[in-house]
């Protein structure tokens, strides 16, 4: 659109956009496609039965690994399935201001209870979600080693051991076994998936967590009014920034989007720094002490699991590449084979 | 008859005002704020003063009775405001998606009532037969049966045998017919299903009734063969009580096809009222509620006009 590979024919809502070659776009032998029309499809099902039916030739948001499967083992070598890392993945946010959840012990024990590693290998078979790591996408620039990872309370390699530490945290913060509290979700995926996993493994601690399900308007209305004990919350953005990914994470008067509202100006001064560090090496050191004090000295709210990016495209579509976000879409190399 | 209509008329107005005011109303008690969600429901960060001004540009911070009073001036003029999530007029919105909606609703309409009629009254005359069971199951698999999942089994079945799935973009019909059905035929068969079945056991139940009624006695008495006892006499006097059934499923199948829509891909009136409705979409809400409303009433009247015509012994106003 505007100065890009292609100018604007016809948007309708809720249903299409089409757009055609721009004969004025500075490459001159760019686009390949005289035009395209990218059609909005909401159902997952639905998406995939385009692609098998030949509807539609690309689906830029992701499918899941069993829906892959399927259109592998139905369209053979008609169909290209790929993947990699996606720049979002699913919280776990504390409200830091109610009791128990103002004792960091409390805090650290729902982020020692989950089994991140055994959680990633069992949900990648049937869902988006694979990746292990803090605020960064795994495997980015500045997302740490798994080696570092592994320091990390909650991301050690023995599930038993973190487990134990859990409890006894818990027993010592004065929460018994069989305490209850809420997990508020939003009723989109894969949120929902999320709270199931996470409400399963705090169960392994005697934590009982009753899941509320609720439509985003409550959801978000709930988050800024405070009204709530741990909600599931996302990281979802369009570039693998420290800048972008930690910014809801500082003090609640520095972050609008800081709703677990606790103030805490070493983590305000480490995003500063590593805002300002041009080294990279150095700007992620920076990062993960950041992380370490968000996530485990201080717990203030936990990672789930990061999701994983699966598109289909027919084997007719050339020239794509895929990217870690499907809000980044780059159509200007696209070629199709008869 | 005019008199009649004209009472009938004026007595929708204050029906839609309950229903104006009932909707205005609870979506205003609902939690949830558009403003936030424009801004911040993809998990942006926005600060409480972006929201204050959104909340300002979309005319919340008036008081409850000023956006009322405005809105409902609107609609007395005809104007159905402009939608709060997409800004663009609700006219238009609702315009785009309402043919789709109307050729479904009228599909599945068709389609069940070819499948009902003759089911019905086959099930009534062969009481107890093996073929009155069979209608009875079938039946009752429409009743038990989501039209979704119908509608996923028939993409499935299409994909899998015939490696074909209908269209994912909408035709109109005037532009190609063949493109049109080979698309809303499918959830038609789909919704249709289980509208027959709702229908096919009406037909049966009150055909039932009608055929121990004393003038089918009287018929088949005169001699008449009794295929004409059935078509001519009782299937006319069972028919009335499915056409006021018919006349609200057509209302639900025009605004109520919400996940059939999705699992095709239809971009129709039911998902745009969901879409608004989670993105407290109020104009775009009040204005499909009234709308829904108002079908539902012209739809129970124009049945009962019909009733009038099928059944002479009903007397209009009396």
């Amino acid at each position: 659109m505007g100065t890009g590979p292609f100018t604007f024919v016809e948007y309708v809502p809720g249903s299409h956009w089409i757009g055609k070659k721009n004969p004025n776009f500075f490459r001159k032998d760019r686009p390949y496609l005289d035009s395209f029309r990218a059609v909005f499809i909401t159902d997952d099902a639905a998406r995939v039965a385009a692609i098998r039916g030949g509807r539609s030739l690309i689906d830029f948001r992701t499918i899941n690994p069993s829906a892959a499967d399927d259109l592998q083992r139905a369209m053979g070598d008609q169909v290209v399935i790929e993947q990699m890392p996606l720049l979002s993945g699913e919280t776990a946010e504390i409200n830091t201001l109610r009791k128990p959840f103002d004792d960091p012990r409390v805090r650290r024990s729902l982020t020692l209870a989950v089994d991140r590693w055994g959680g990633a290998q069992a949900l990648s078979q049937v869902t988006y979600f694979r990746g292990v790591g803090m605020s960064m996408r795994p495997g980015s620039q500045f997302a740490p080693t798994d080696d570092q990872l592994k320091t990390v309370a909650g991301y050690g390699p023995d599930i038993d051991k973190s487990r134990a530490e859990a409890m006894q945290l818990l027993k010592d913060a004065g929460v018994g076994s069989g305490f209850s509290f809420t997990l508020s979700d939003r009723n989109v995926e894969p949120f929902p998936t999320m709270g199931i996993f996470l409400i399963d493994q705090w169960h392994r601690i005697g934590l009982n967590v009753d899941h509320q399900v609720m439509e985003t308007g409550p959801y978000t209305e709930a988050q800024r009014a405070g009204n709530f004990e741990v909600y599931v919350g996302a990281i979802g953005d369009f570039a693998d920034d420290p800048d972008q990914q930690l910014a809801r994470s500082i003090s609640k008067d520095r972050s609008p989007a800081n709703y677990g509202g606790y103030i805490d100006r070493t983590l305000d001064d480490l995003f500063d720094r590593q805002s300002r560090e041009q080294d990279p090496d150095k700007r992620k050191q920076i990062v993960f002490d950041f992380d370490r004090r968000l996530y485990d000295e201080m717990a203030y709210k936990l990672m789930g699991l990061w999701q994983q990016r699966i598109v289909a495209r027919s084997s007719r579509v050339h020239g794509w590449s895929i990217t870690p976000s499907y809000y980044i879409n780059d159509i200007t190399d696209i070629w199709l084979s008869a | 008859v005019q008199r009649y209509l004209l009472t009938r008329i004026a007595l929708m107005v204050p029906t839609l005002l309950g229903v104006a005011v009932a909707t205005f109303v609870l979506l205003r008690v609902a939690p949830g704020d558009i403003a936030v969600l424009h801004l911040g429901g993809e998990g942006g960060i926005v600060t409480p003063a972006d929201i204050q001004a959104e909340r300002a540009r979309l005319g919340l911070d008036q008081p409850l009775w000023l956006q009322f009073i405005t809105w409902i001036g609107g609609l007395l003029h005809g104007d159905l405001g402009r939608s709060m999530w997409t800004d663009r007029p609700v006219s238009t919105e609702v315009s785009l998606r309402f043919g789709l909606s109307l050729e479904l609703a009228i599909l599945a309409l068709v389609v069940s009532l070819c499948v009902a009629l003759p089911m019905g009254t086959l099930s009534a005359v062969a009481r107890n037969t093996p073929l009155d069971y069979a209608v009875r199951i079938f039946s009752v698999g429409g009743l038990a049966m989501p039209a979704f999942w119908l509608g996923i089994l028939l993409i499935l079945f299409l994909l899998i045998l015939f490696r074909w799935s209908p269209p994912v973009s909408f035709t109109p019909l005037l532009v190609d017919p063949l493109a049109n059905l080979s698309q809303l035929v499918w959830p038609a068969l789909a919704v249709g299903y289980r509208s027959a079945a709702v229908l096919a056991r009406m037909m049966r139940s009150a055909l039932l009734e009608v055929l121990r009624e004393d003038f089918v006695r009287t018929a088949r008495a005169k001699g008449l063969r009794e295929q004409m006892v059935v078509t001519r006499h009782a299937a006319r006097n069972a028919v009335l009580p499915v056409v006021t059934l018919a006349g609200l499923e057509f209302a639900t199948l025009l605004g109520g096809l919400v996940v059939t829509e999705q699992v095709f891909n239809l971009n129709g009136l039911g998902k745009l009222l969901v879409d608004a409705i989670s993105h407290r979409d109020y104009t775009m809400t009040q204005a499909l509620v009234m709308l829904t409303g108002t079908l539902f009433l012209v739809t129970n009247l124009v049945v009962d006009v019909g009733y009038a015509w099928l059944d002479p012994r009903v007397r209009l106003g009396r």
